[in-house]
């Protein structure tokens, strides 16, 4: 009797969560536990709401460490959302290799939408020929500084390399830190070894292995870049304790003046925001390093996140118009004014929207860069990645010899091809 | 003299007060206040604006703003939240103490010839992490319609928690003298008789050990609740929580006050219950 109650239960359940009914999308995004994000995806939904009131959307909202879990969870599960926001590169690329992701090569031909994108952007959610999602927003890091207090200390920009370091050392010594640093997460010190092989080698390495080139290589700058990397962390250059902090924590010693550069990406503008006064941003280029073969103007920049459509989505005309809506220009210039940020769609990153400091960057640094180099981190696979991270915290706390920590990334990069 | 040092002196047998005590209460002081800090922190710094916050990390607030709070109670339902964990807590922690009760009530006392089997199984299933089984639970569910559900929740959150139950339950039931149950055999009293009216009520403290750590670990579960439930009403606390935490950019004064919020229900719950928490705690670890 008590079993038998159960199972109508279990029955009445089931019947309840009937799949979506015609006209429904199910849509999950990660713009969730930051205000702009949640301002940016409010304002796009209401927009579509409005603008195609047929198509009703079941939206599911998750902040991004804890959406990445859940994401992998119901694709690996077979259970996949039919609109789902995702990262470029190795991320994308595991849904791309099980068959999972319905290619956007047909509907982005038609209409322009296709054109309306920068190529560069397109090339990071394209696998084996095919787009497999549509890019939303670029990041590029850049140096940041506090303008004010470089004038207080009379310090220069620098231009190259050496004056970089010189410049540190004279932080140093007026009790300053010069670079802020918080590596927990293991991604910030990214930037500093990718810049430096950037450099010295040229941009385009790790795209090599993801690429399956039989010569592809690091060697024998990688080295090197690991050596300067643990020269700054040995010197002191870094804050004290930086493989333990956050990046947000580190961002507190830059913004009340306790630190006085820290290399980091675009969304630094968005987090200087709150900044006390007597703080004024700006940036400066990845200075150039004495005798490197890489273009020295080239810009650390890629795509941050992607929309794509699952190969099981039932209605796919449905999930093309949202995201046709998602990246057209009016609603991309929106999310530039919200967020401050670059967008993947061609002159939506208006002067108006972006204000002077992500405009400087857009409209100078990027139009002149050689090449733009996607992040290394997240183009290649999610195995190579730990690699990366553990060897360079290695390098930085001085526990890994740089030469064994080339070689460790090198070997987990061929394993991965 | 201080008031602690006076009722130390007349409680017992410490009559003076020696170098000892005083090293004693100044390490215990600096204890209690290295434990406090950090929620006075979060306390006063809640009324900063999160530019005060940036300036300096531990400076009082120079304004009174109540700001964060408003914030923190549009950002997000804590209210709903609060009420999802509490049915999901409840669930759990009732569905583990009532299986874990009967299984180690059944293999203390009844010592059935495949009680090593049992045993092997229940570490077995302790071994497994909870990540492994994820991708199966969501599957399972899935076909049982169980996705997005509170049941959804509460069904493998007591799964997972009901072996390692038992064993603290069955620890219990061992150390009973078989005399008892012996005696009330032979008085007639039948089987489910003898559990219900002579083991469970001396095994009252034992269960409500067993209940109160479930309780604080279902309360603080993240993994089952970010991964089953979907709908933004349906979220428990802890993850309606990183709605408040940001990828690069966090207000601080929000999320402390969010966290604030957060911790009354189960601040209030330990208030009233302190006592009974503290002696079950205590109950489970010394044995008569």
């Amino acid at each position: 009797m008590r079993l038998k109650g159960l199972l109508a239960m279990g029955v009445a359940v089931m019947l309840g969560a009937a799949p979506a009914a015609a006209g429904e999308l199910s849509f999950w995004h990660a713009y969730a536990g930051q205000q702009d994000k949640t301002d940016f995806i409010n304002f796009a939904l209401d927009a579509f709401a409005k603008a195609h009131p047929d198509i009703k959307l079941d939206v599911v909202p998750a902040e991004q460490s804890a959406y990445k879990t859940k994401l992998n969870t119901a694709m690996a599960s077979g259970n996949p959302p039919d609109v789902f926001y995702t990262l470029p590169g190795g991320f994308l690329g595991a849904f791309v290799d099980g068959g999972q992701m319905y290619a956007l090569d047909e509907d982005l031909a038609k209409d322009g939408w296709g054109a309306s994108f920068l190529e560069s952007a397109l090339a990071q959610t394209t696998k084996n020929g095919k787009v497999y999602a549509a890019p939303v927003d670029v990041d590029a890091a850049v140096f940041w500084y506090n303008k004010a207090l470089f004038a207080e200390h009379g310090w220069e920009v620098p231009k190259t390399y050496d004056e970089l370091v010189a410049l540190a050392e004279k932080i140093k010594g007026e009790g300053l830190i010069p670079f802020a640093l918080g590596n927990k997460d293991s991604w910030p010190a990214t930037f500093w070894f990718q810049y430096l092989e950037m450099r010295l080698k040229g941009s385009g390495a790790v795209a090599a292995f993801v690429n399956k080139d039989a010569d592809a290589t690091l060697q024998p700058e990688a080295a090197d870049a690991f050596a300067r990397i643990a020269d700054l962390a040995q010197k002191g250059y870094f804050p004290i304790g930086f493989n333990g902090m956050s990046d947000q924590e580190a961002n507190m010693l830059f913004l009340n003046g306790q630190a006085a550069m820290l290399l980091n990406g675009t969304w630094q503008i968005g987090a200087s925001k709150d900044a006390p006064e007597g703080f004024e941003l700006a940036s400066f280029a990845f200075p150039e390093v004495a005798g490197g073969k890489g273009d020295q103007t080239d810009v650390l920049a890629g795509v941050a996140a992607a929309f794509g459509i699952s190969e099981k989505a039932a209605n796919k005309a449905d999930a093309v118009t949202l995201l046709r809506f998602l990246t057209s220009p009016e609603v991309m210039t929106k999310y530039v004014d919200l967020r401050k940020t670059m967008v993947t769609v061609k002159d939506a990153t208006t002067e108006a929207a972006a204000g002077p400091v992500l405009y400087g960057i857009s409209n100078g640094l990027m139009k002149s860069a050689g090449h733009l180099d996607p992040f290394y981190d997240t183009a290649m696979q999610p195995k190579a990645t730990n690699a990366y991270y553990t060897s360079l915290q290695g390098v930085l706390d001085g526990s890994v010899k740089p030469e064994d920590a080339a070689k460790k990334l090198e070997d987990a990069l061929k394993a991965g091809q | 003299m201080s008031k602690r040092a006076a009722t130390l002196a007349a409680s017992g047998p410490v009559t003076r007060v020696t170098p000892t005590t005083i090293v004693v209460l100044a390490v215990l002081t600096a204890h209690v206040l290295m434990v406090i800090f950090p929620f006075v922190w979060m306390g006063y710094s809640t009324f900063k604006t999160n530019k005060e916050f940036m300036r300096s990390v531990w400076s009082l607030p120079t304004t009174f703003s109540f700001d964060a709070y408003i914030g923190a109670w549009s950002g997000g339902a804590l209210g709903t939240y609060a009420m999802n964990s509490l049915w999901i807590m409840a669930g759990a922690t009732l569905l583990t103490v009532i299986v874990a009760t009967l299984a180690g009530y059944a293999l203390a006392v009844y010592k059935p010839r495949w009680m090593a089997g049992v045993e092997l199984s229940l570490m077995a299933a302790m071994a497994i992490p909870a990540y492994v089984a994820l991708v199966p639970l969501v599957v399972l569910l899935r076909n049982a319609g169980l996705l997005d559900t509170h049941l959804g929740v509460i069904l493998p959150t007591a799964a997972f928690n009901i072996p390692v139950s038992i064993f603290i339950m069955r620890a219990f039931f061992v150390t009973l003298p078989r005399e008892l149950f012996d005696a009330a055999r032979l008085d007639g009293t039948g089987e489910f008789g003898i559990f219900r009216h002579i083991a469970m009520p001396i095994a009252w403290p034992a269960m409500f050990t067993v209940a109160v750590v479930n309780m604080i670990w279902v309360w603080n579960d993240f993994l089952f609740p970010v991964v089953f439930i979907n709908s933004p009403a349906r979220k428990t606390l802890p993850v309606g929580l990183t709605d408040f935490v940001g990828e690069h950019i966090t207000n601080y004064p929000v999320m402390l006050a969010a966290i604030l919020i957060a911790a009354i229900a189960p601040l209030v719950l330990f208030v009233f219950f302190e006592r009974q928490i503290t002696s079950a705690l205590l109950g489970g670890a010394v044995k008569e």
